[in-house]
C-alpha cells in the first residue's frame, strides 16, 4: 500500500533521474586523471555556479512533467492549504483598517508547479472569504507564477481552475524569482509594477527557496571564508552540453576581504553569524534574497512571504557544527536557513514568525514587512495556535505511521483521520484497504457519513501523486456500499487518468451488471478474456450475462 | 492504558439501557408505575449520587473525553472568538464570569485556564478583561478537593479562579467562595458564558414518540420479580427491571409554552422517538434569569445535533443504573429553545460523533454578528474535531510498530500534550529511543517538560508520571526522572516501578547509599525483584 511516507520519502532521497539525484558536490569520490580532464568552471563561488543554470534549465525543459519525478506532495494538499489560508485571512485581519478596498489585494504563489496547492487554497480561499463582514467585499486575486511557460498552459487547461478563472480570482503570470520586478498577468493583460500596488502583496513560497542559489560561507576562529568551486569533465564530453552527472567538482575556501555583497543589507545578516560564532558553517541564501528584495521593491515594501520548505529556523553551536561536519550535501538539500531570511525581515523593522521544534521536518515561517509596522496580533495567534501548536502540516505525514497496521481501527476512526486530512485523497490510498475491511457492519448513519466524507474528498482530487489512484479505492468503496453508479464514475475517472487497469476492469463490468446493463458488462467481460483468458470471473460474468439476455429475449 | 480504554469504561458506564421491557414472569412487584422518565425513581436521584460521592464518583464516571488539553484548547478558542464578537460592548469595568457547570475532577478547568491565559495574551482588546472562572458543582465534597489541589492554586491566588456549589437545574443565583459575592439576576452586567460538558446527560430528560402526527409520552414502570426476592429487600440496579407504557398528549404538557412549542415542532416531523432534556431547560432557564439574557453555553457530550437522528426504529437510550444514570442529549432541543429565544446555535451534526458539542448564544439586547465565534466553531469544532479525533487516536497507536519517535512528538504536540495520549505511547517511545538524535532529543525534552506540567489527576491505570520518569531514565536525564517518580509516589504512594528507578537514579548519579535504601524498599514490596537484586548487589560491590 502507498503511504504518506512513501511521498515522503520520494523527496528525502531522490531517484537517478532528477537532478542532484548524484552529489556532484561529493569531494570524495575518486576523480579521473587531471591530464583527462577539461576545466569548465574555475574557482567560483557557489551561488554564481553553472549549478543553478543547469538546474533552471531542467524544470525548464521538463515543464509540469519535473513534477512527476520532483515530488511535490509535502506541500501540495489540502491540509497545508487550510492552514495558510487562515494565516493569510489573519493577516487581512489585522490589516483591514489600512487596506485600500478600492485597490486588488494579490496573492503570488512562486513556483506553483502542478498547481495542486492553489488548487487547495482556492478552494480554502473562496469557502472562508465571506467568514467576517469586514474582509468582504475585497478584491482578491490569487496569480499563480512559474518560470517555465509549458507550466503555465497546463494550468490554463486544467479544468478545476475554470471556476476560479471565470469569477476572476485566479490568473498566471511567468515570474523568474529576482531577475524582473515586473509581473504581466496572462489573463487580465494588467502588469504589476513597482510603485503600483496599494495593497499588501501576499507571496507564498513553498518547495521554493530550496532550490534557488546559495553561497556557503565558513567562520575559522572568527575569520571569514567563502566557497570557491572548481568544476570539470571528462576531455571525452568536451563540446557536449552541460550535464550535472558528466561534472566532477573541486572545493577551496577563499578569505573574504572587506564586505561580502554589495547590498548592505546582505551583510548586516552576515555579520550577524559573524557576531555570534567564531566557528560555524553558513549557507546564505542568496537566490532567496534575490527573490524577496525583487518582491520588496514591487510591492512597495508591503510584503507578506510565507514559506513551507525543509530547513532550519534557529541557529546556534549546535546547528553550525552540524552543517560543518555534514560539508556539503547534495545541493537540493541545502536546507532552506529560515533564520537568515527572518532576520533580513527584522533587520528592516518587519516581523518574522517561525516554527521552532527542531525535529521537525518540514518548517513553515510567516515573514512580514509593513511600513510603518503593525501589531498583527491576530496574525501571531493563529501562527502560534495553527502552525507552532498543532502542526497539522508534519502531523498528518507522521500520522502514516500511527495508521501502518491499523487492522483494528473503526469505521469512526478513519472517518475522523480524513476530517483531519481536510479530506485528503491521498489519505484514503494510505488507508483505504484498511478502510474497505472497517465496512463490515457499516451502520446506515455511519454510511450517510462516510458518503458525505466520500464526496468531499472527491472534490479534493486535483493532480494525483503517481501511485496514488485514490480513484481505485473510492470505487471499490462505493461498489461495497452498493452505490454502483458512483463506484462506475471513479473507474471511469481512473482509466482517464492512469489508464485501464486490472481492477477497473473488474468492478466496470460488476458495475454495469449491477444497474441491469447486460449488453455493456458483457463487453467489458469479454475485453477481460481478451487480456487474460483464462478470467473466472469473466467467464462466469459472460455467461451470467448471456442468460440474462437470453431471459429478455 | 490509552483512549480507547477511557472511551470503553465510558461506554460501559451507566447501568442497564432502556428498552428494558422484559417479559414479566406472573409474580411481579410493581414499585411504580407510568412515571415520566423525569420523575424520581425508586428514591435515588443521580445528584444525590454526584453529592455524596464527591470526586470518587469520577474515579468510575467518564471525564476524559472533555477533560483534556485539547479539548481546554479548543473551548479556549472559543470563549476568545466570543469575547472578540462582543468585544465593543463589554463593560470592562465589571468581570466576566466562565462557569463551568459540574466540574468534576476539575481536570478540565485547569486545561481550560491554562489556555485562556495563554491565548488571551496575544490580543491587546481582550487585556484588561477581569476574567472569572468559577467551577462549580452539587457536591460540597468536590469544592473542598479543588480548594487543595496544588495545579489549581496559581489560578485560584490570581483571583481568576473561584469555587461555588452550584445546582443549575434549581438556583438561579450562585455563591462564589472565595470572592465571598453572590451572582444573581440583575447583577450581571457581562454575558455569562457557561460550560457544560458531560453534565445535561445527568439531569431530568422525559421520553416523547411521534407516530403518524401523534405526539405521546413514554411512561416507565418498575418492577421486580416477587420471587425469590422478598419484598422489602434492598433494591438493587440488578433486581429492577421496566417496562413502558405510552400517554397521548393532547394539551399543553409542560408549564412552559417554549416547550409545548418545541414539542409541537417535534411532532410535525417524522416518526421518532424523541429525548427531551427538561433537566438541561431548568438549567438555561435559571442561566438566563441569572444572566439577564445574555448567555453562551458551550456544551460537549453524549448526544443527538440534528432532528433526523432520533428518526426511525432506533430508540434513544436511557438509564437507570445504581450510579449515575447516563442518557444521549438532545442537543438539537437545547439549540432550538435559544433560537426560538431569537439566540443563536453552532453544533456537530456528523451523528457517527462519540463526543457532540454545540455552542449555544443568546445576546438579545446586545445583537453582535459573532462572526469570530462561527469561523472559530466551524474551523476547529466542525472540520477538525480534535476532541473526537484524538480520542480515536488510540486505535491508531495500538498497530503502530513501525513508528518512529517523531511521529510520537508530533501525536503529542497535536494533542496539547496530553498526559494521557503519553502514557499510550509510553512504551513505544521508549522503545524509540536508541539512536536518538540531538534534534529529536531537545524535541522530547520539550514534549516531556509540557506534558508533567499538564498532569493534573493522576490514576494508577494512566499515570503518566511512571512513563514521564522511564522516558527521563532513558534519556539519562536523572534529576528529572527522580522528580516524576517523586511525583508518582506522591499522588498514589509508592510502587515497585518507582522504587526500582529512583534506585537506579540515585545509582547512576553516584549516590550508591541512597540507591540501596531504593532497591531494598523494592526488594521488601516484592521479594523476588531481579533487578533490584542486581542493584544491591552491584552497589553493594562499590560500597565495599
Amino acid at each position: 500500500m502507498m503511504s504518506y511516507r512513501d511521498l515522503f520519502g520520494s523527496w528525502m532521497e531522490p531517484d537517478a533521474s532528477t537532478p542532484g539525484s548524484r552529489s556532484i558536490l561529493d569531494f570524495n569520490k575518486p576523480r579521473g586523471r587531471v591530464e583527462d580532464q577539461e576545466i569548465v568552471e574555475s574557482d567560483q563561488r557557489l551561488s554564481e555556479s553553472l549549478l543553478w543554470r543547469l538546474t533552471e534549465e531542467f524544470y525548464q525543459q521538463s515543464g509540469i512533467g519535473a513534477w512527476k519525478e520532483v515530488p511535490f506532495y509535502a506541500t501540495s494538499n489540502p491540509f497545508i492549504a487550510r492552514t495558510y489560508v487562515e494565516l493569510l485571512l489573519a493577516f487581512l485581519l489585522d490589516y483591514e483598517p489600512w487596506l485600500k478596498r478600492d485597490e486588488p489585494v494579490y496573492f503570488l504563489e512562486l513556483g506553483a508547479g502542478t498547481g495542486a496547492f492553489a488548487f487547495y487554497l482556492l478552494k480554502e480561499l473562496q469557502a472562508k472569504k465571506n467568514s467576517f463582514s469586514e474582509l468582504q467585499g475585497l478584491d482578491l486575486r490569487y496569480v499563480m507564477t512559474d518560470f517555465a511557460e509549458k507550466n503555465l498552459a497546463f494550468w490554463e487547461s486544467h479544468e478545476k481552475f475554470r471556476p476560479f478563472m471565470e469569477t476572476g480570482l485566479l490568473d498566471f503570470a511567468v515570474y523568474r524569482s529576482g531577475a524582473e520586478d515586473d509581473i504581466v498577468l496572462r489573463r487580465s493583460g494588467r502588469s504589476l509594477r513597482p510603485g503600483e500596488l496599494k495593497n499588501p502583496l501576499l507571496v507564498i513560497a513553498n518547495y521554493f527557496f530550496i532550490a534557488l542559489a546559495y553561497d556557503i560561507f565558513r567562520l575559522e576562529n572568527g575569520d571569514l571564508q567563502q566557497l570557491r568551486l572548481t568544476f570539470s569533465r571528462d576531455r571525452n564530453h568536451s563540446g557536449d552540453p552541460l550535464t550535472l552527472d558528466t561534472l566532477e567538482c573541486a572545493k577551496s575556501y577563499a578569505a573574504v576581504q572587506g564586505e561580502a555583497f554589495p547590498d548592505a543589507r546582505w551583510n548586516a545578516v552576515l555579520d550577524s553569524y559573524k557576531r555570534d560564532f567564531q566557528n560555524a558553517t553558513i549557507p546564505f541564501p542568496v537566490g532567496a534574497f534575490q527573490c524577496v528584495q525583487s518582491l520588496q521593491t514591487l510591492s512597495g515594501d508591503k510584503l507578506v512571504l510565507l514559506i513551507s520548505d525543509e530547513g532550519f529556523t534557529a541557529v546556534d553551536d549546535k546547528v553550525h557544527q552540524e552543517l560543518f561536519v555534514q560539508d556539503l550535501p547534495l545541493w537540493r538539500s541545502f536546507r532552506v536557513n529560515f533564520h537568515a531570511i527572518a532576520q533580513y525581515f527584522k533587520d528592516q523593522g518587519g516581523q518574522s514568525f517561525s516554527t521552532t521544534d527542531k525535529a521537525l521536518w518540514l518548517h513553515t515561517s510567516m515573514n512580514i514587512l509593513i511600513q510603518p509596522d503593525r501589531a498583527l496580533e491576530r496574525t501571531r495567534y493563529v501562527f502560534h495556535q495553527r502552525v507552532i501548536e498543532e502542526n497539522p502540516i508534519n502531523y498528518l505525514f507522521y500520522c502514516e505511521d500511527l495508521l501502518r497496521d491499523g487492522s483494528r481501527m473503526t469505521l469512526s476512526a478513519y472517518l475522523a483521520f480524513l476530517r483531519m486530512t481536510n479530506y485528503d485523497p491521498v489519505a484514503v490510498v494510505c488507508f483505504g484497504d484498511n478502510l474497505y475491511q472497517a465496512l463490515k457492519g457499516i451502520t446506515a448513519r455511519e454510511e450517510e457519513v462516510l458518503i458525505e466524507a466520500l464526496d468531499r474528498t472527491i472534490e479534493h482530487i486535483y493532480v494525483l501523486p503517481p501511485n496514488y489512484n485514490a480513484y481505485l479505492f473510492l470505487g471499490r468503496i462505493y461498489h461495497r456500499l452498493g452505490l454502483y453508479k458512483d463506484c462506475l464514475h471513479m473507474f471511469e475517472e481512473s482509466e482517464k487518468s492512469f489508464g485501464p487497469d486490472e481492477q477497473s476492469l473488474y468492478f466496470i463490468p460488476l458495475c454495469h451488471e449491477s444497474q441491469g446493463d447486460c449488453e455493456t458488462a458483457l463487453r467489458y467481460y469479454r475485453r477481460i478474456l481478451e487480456t487474460d483468458p483464462d478470467s473466472v470471473h469473466a467467464r462466469n460474468g459472460i455467461l451470467r450475462m448471456e442468460a440474462a439476455l437470453y431471459d429478455r429475449h | 492504558m490509552g483512549y480507547r480504554d477511557l472511551y470503553a469504561k465510558f461506554l460501559k458506564f451507566g447501568g442497564r439501557s432502556s428498552p428494558a421491557i422484559e417479559p414479566m414472569s406472573e409474580r411481579v412487584e410493581f414499585l411504580e408505575t407510568d412515571k415520566s422518565l423525569s420523575e424520581p425513581r425508586l428514591g435515588k436521584g443521580q445528584e444525590d449520587n454526584f453529592k455524596t460521592a464527591g470526586i470518587s464518583a469520577w474515579r468510575q464516571a467518564p471525564f476524559n473525553p472533555t477533560s483534556n488539553p485539547f479539548t481546554g484548547r479548543a473551548y479556549a478558542e472559543l470563549i476568545l472568538a466570543f469575547l472578540f464578537d462582543a468585544r465593543a460592548w463589554l463593560k470592562r469595568d465589571e468581570p466576566i464570569y466562565i462557569l463551568e457547570l459540574g466540574a468534576g475532577t476539575g481536570a478540565f478547568a485547569f486545561h481550560c485556564l491554562k489556555e485562556l491565559q495563554t491565548q488571551k495574551s496575544f490580543f491587546s482588546e481582550l487585556q484588561g478583561l477581569d476574567l472569572r472562572y468559577v467551577m462549580t458543582d452539587v457536591a460540597e465534597k468536590n469544592v473542598a478537593s479543588w480548594e487543595v489541589h496544588e495545579r489549581l492554586r496559581l489560578f485560584q491566588n490570581s483571583g481568576l479562579l473561584d469555587y461555588a456549589v452550584y445546582r443549575p437545574e434549581r438556583e438561579d443565583s450562585v455563591v462564589v467562595r472565595h470572592a465571598g459575592i453572590t451572582l444573581q439576576p440583575g447583577g450581571l452586567r457581562n454575558p455569562l458564558i457557561v460550560i457544560a460538558n458531560y453534565f445535561f446527560d445527568k439531569t431530568r430528560q422525559d421520553l416523547f414518540r411521534i407516530s403518524d402526527g401523534r405526539l405521546q409520552e413514554i411512561l416507565v414502570n418498575s418492577y421486580r420479580d416477587a420471587q425469590p426476592v422478598p419484598s422489602g429487600d434492598p433494591l438493587t440496579s440488578e433486581s429492577v427491571k421496566m417496562s413502558e407504557t405510552y400517554r397521548e398528549i393532547t394539551d399543553a404538557r409542560y408549564a412552559d409554552a417554549r416547550l409545548n412549542a418545541l414539542l409541537e415542532e417535534y411532532r410535525q416531523q417524522k416518526d421518532a422517538t424523541i429525548l427531551f432534556p427538561i433537566g438541561a431547560f431548568d438549567c438555561v432557564r435559571n442561566l438566563r434569569r441569572l444572566s439577564g439574557d445574555k448567555l453562551i453555553l458551550i456544551a460537549s457530550g453524549k448526544g443527538v445535533t440534528t432532528v433526523e437522528h432520533f428518526e426511525g426504529p432506533e430508540q434513544p437510550t436511557y438509564s437507570m443504573g445504581g450510579g449515575a444514570a447516563s442518557c444521549k442529549v438532545n442537543f438539537h432541543a437545547i439549540g432550538r429553545y435559544f433560537e426560538n429565544l431569537g439566540g443563536r446555535t453552532l453544533s456537530t451534526s456528523d451523528s457517527t460523533l462519540i463526543v457532540q458539542t454545540t455552542m449555544n448564544m443568546l445576546l438579545s439586547q446586545n445583537p453582535c454578528s459573532v462572526e469570530y465565534s462561527r469561523y472559530a466553531f466551524d474551523e476547529i469544532i466542525i472540520r477538525r474535531n480534535p476532541i473526537n479525533y484524538l480520542c480515536q487516536c488510540r486505535e491508531f497507536l495500538q498497530g503502530a510498530t513501525h513508528a518512529n519517535i517523531t511521529s510520537y512528538l508530533s501525536f503529542l504536540r497535536m494533542s496539547n500534550f496530553d498526559p494521557v495520549a503519553l502514557s499510550s505511547c509510553g512504551e513505544k517511545i521508549l522503545q524509540a529511543l536508541d539512536g536518538i538524535n540531538r534534534n529529536r532529543e531537545e524535541s522530547l525534552v520539550e514534549v516531556l517538560e509540557s506534558t508533567a506540567a499538564n498532569v493534573y489527576e493522576v490514576q494508577s491505570d494512566q499515570n503518566a508520571y511512571l512513563w514521564l520518569g522511564r522516558i527521563y531514565f532513558g534519556l539519562r536525564l536523572y534529576d528529572d526522572c527522580l522528580k516524576m517518580f517523586e511525583a508518582s509516589e506522591q499522588a498514589l504512594g509508592p510502587d515497585i516501578d518507582s522504587l526500582y528507578f529512583m534506585g537506579a537514579c540515585h545509582e547512576a548519579k553516584g549516590d550508591h547509599a541512597t540507591a540501596r535504601q531504593y532497591y531494598g524498599r523494592a526488594l521488601d514490596a516484592d521479594p523476588k525483584h531481579e533487578h533490584a537484586h542486581a542493584g544491591i548487589q552491584r552497589t553493594a560491590d562499590h560500597s565495599s
